[in-house]
């Protein structure tokens, strides 16, 4: 025993002697505490305003406990100066999960045209001066323009995931880095002036197992064969979790997807969206079986009920475009019966389609 | 709570903080180079330390060892940031980066190997006790102090380490 403790002290301090030690440490710790200050300063105006203005804002946090995403945005303002406020999401990407402030919104990722942020937390699409607290960025595309931009000194923290970015750190200049990790079979990728935000940020990721979305599926999503629970006829929902889907061809598909169809986004909504969307559907008027005989490819959305009588499945396919209820029958998809569950990050991933007229959601809206 | 200092460099006078990091950043970036495995996770973490030393440097300068102190919260941020998230994390594959000055990997000994492998899957608090002892010579007092548990606990953690040691050691035939 005595030989291996000073085994360990020896090899301890030559593995100390690794660590790079030119860093200029003082520097960027004052430099952070500068620009902590000057945001600390404008939060503050910023939540004068709000209380002058008497805006209120609504937050929601999805995930592990479904609330009601009928959350309203006040403006670039209100995401700025509500970026203090508690709260997490989990954001999942190909099996992998990481949890972001309940405060950020959404948008793209290097990977597909459109790096930047589209969709506010509350699921409005942004207009064109407005500043998020921080977005959550998938490789979708999010214009049909690419810009080259330089990357360099972001206007805004994000995580990207499943961005097509080399693994390491980088600093782009102005206190930011970004740094990127390989977490099971894709990449996290955070960008920030907050180094122990980062740190925070990265080591939340973790894989995620189970769940009612399954990362791939060689077909589109189709509706349970046999609801499960008692077919009472009535059924009372009190969740519903949202699979958005697409072809790989169409989406940003990594180089391991094999299969036709990569979930995108999901997101658990609570009992209220889920009542909307079963009203809505019945009373959509019915297009009869097969009435988009042979689909596939395309943008696709399982929208899965949980209730007291079991569990229920609607299919949207945004290419017909159609709903199909718990029997199959498939329904005329209407602005009513797509609001209900096009929210929030849904916004940033699909682009819908130009025979639904939902205005400010969806990539084309 | 105070930790008694044993043999560490005699504290420096009330320094001006600059002075301060520029004479102990070495130290501590070394430190938590082995706490944390990762070059750019521990310049995060002694550049989050610093900037709350800093905030209160009035107080912390005065203090018989500040660098205790330091070393401290960056022990307290890397198990703190390992407790939030672990009832939802499975293992992160973290890239481990490789030094530019650490020579061709060949030529390393099999001990040096095996400490790093050990290292690398140790639990944080198994891997903190072990750094604290075998790296800062910490008894397991001042251990226990400032991974807020039990001395008997202290002794497992590092117990358990050396357990994997041998066993790291064992799996390359050199028992």
């Amino acid at each position: 025993m005595r030989d291996l403790e000073q085994l360990l002290r020896d090899e301890l301090t030559r593995l100390a002697g690794e660590a790079r030690t030119a860093v200029p440490l003082a520097e960027r710790v004052r430099a952070a505490r500068r620009r902590r200050t000057r945001a600390w300063l404008g939060a503050a105006a910023a939540a004068v305003v709000l209380a002058v203005g008497g805006a209120g804002v609504a937050l929601h946090r999805v995930g592990v406990e479904p609330v009601d995403s009928g959350a309203t945005s006040s403006g670039a303002a209100t995401d700025a100066g509500t970026g203090a406020l508690l709260g997490f999401r989990l954001e999942v990407w190909h099996g992998i999960g990481v949890y972001v402030p309940a405060t950020w919104g959404w948008g793209g990722a290097p990977g597909a045209c459109g790096a930047m942020p589209t969709v506010g937390a509350d699921g409005h699409r942004l207009s064109g001066d407005e500043v998020l607290a921080g977005y959550v960025g998938r490789p979708i595309a999010q214009t049909s323009h690419c810009r080259v931009t330089d990357p360099t000194e972001p206007l805004t923290p994000y995580v990207w995931l499943g961005a097509d970015v080399p693994v390491g750190a980088r600093r782009l200049g102005g206190g930011w880095v970004q740094e990127t990790r390989r977490v099971g079979g894709t990449t996290v990728t955070v960008g920030t002036q907050d180094a122990g935000e980062r740190r925070s940020l990265l080591a939340s990721a973790h894989v995620v197992v189970g769940g009612p979305c399954a990362a791939s599926l060689p077909d589109p999503p189709s509706v349970a064969a046999k609801p499960s629970g008692q077919g009472s006829g009535h059924f009372e929902p009190t969740s519903m979790t949202v699979c958005a889907y697409a072809s790989s061809s169409s989406a940003g598909s990594s180089p391991e997807s094999s299969a036709p169809y990569e979930l995108l986004y999901e997101e658990q909504l609570a009992a209220g969206p889920a009542k909307q969307l079963v009203a809505a559907v019945a009373a959509a008027a019915p297009m009869g079986e097969h009435s988009c005989f042979g689909a596939s490819g395309g943008e696709w959305a399982l929208l899965h009920l949980e209730g007291s009588d079991g569990s229920r499945d609607y299919v949207v396919d945004l290419s017909c475009p159609s709903i199909a209820d718990p029997s199959g029958l498939q329904h005329e998809l209407t602005s009513a019966d797509m609001l209900p569950w096009a929210v929030d990050g849904v916004n940033a991933v699909l682009h819908g389609s130009p025979l639904v007229d939902v205005p400010g959601h969806l990539i084309g809206g | 709570m105070d930790v008694r200092v044993s043999d560490r460099p005699p504290p420096v006078a009330a320094l001006p903080f600059d002075d301060w990091v520029a004479a102990r950043s070495v130290a501590l970036l070394r430190f938590a180079y082995l706490l944390t495995g990762s070059q750019s996770e521990a310049e995060d973490a002694v550049q989050s330390a610093l900037e709350r030393a800093l905030a209160r440097w009035s107080v912390v300068s005065q203090a018989k060892d500040p660098e205790t102190y330091v070393r401290r919260m960056i022990v307290n941020e890397h198990i703190s940031l390992w407790r939030r998230w672990r009832r939802r994390v499975s293992p992160v594959a973290v890239v481990r980066e490789t030094s530019g000055g650490a020579g061709d990997p060949a030529e390393l000994v099999a001990g040096t190997d095996a400490v790093r492998r050990m290292c690398a899957q140790l639990p944080p608090a198994q891997r903190v006790a072990v750094v604290l002892r075998f790296y800062q010579d910490l008894d397991y007092r001042e251990i226990a102090a400032l991974l807020g548990c039990a001395e008997a606990t202290a002794r497992s953690h590092v117990h358990r380490a050396l357990q994997a040691l041998r066993r790291e050691l064992e799996g390359n035939g050199d028992a």
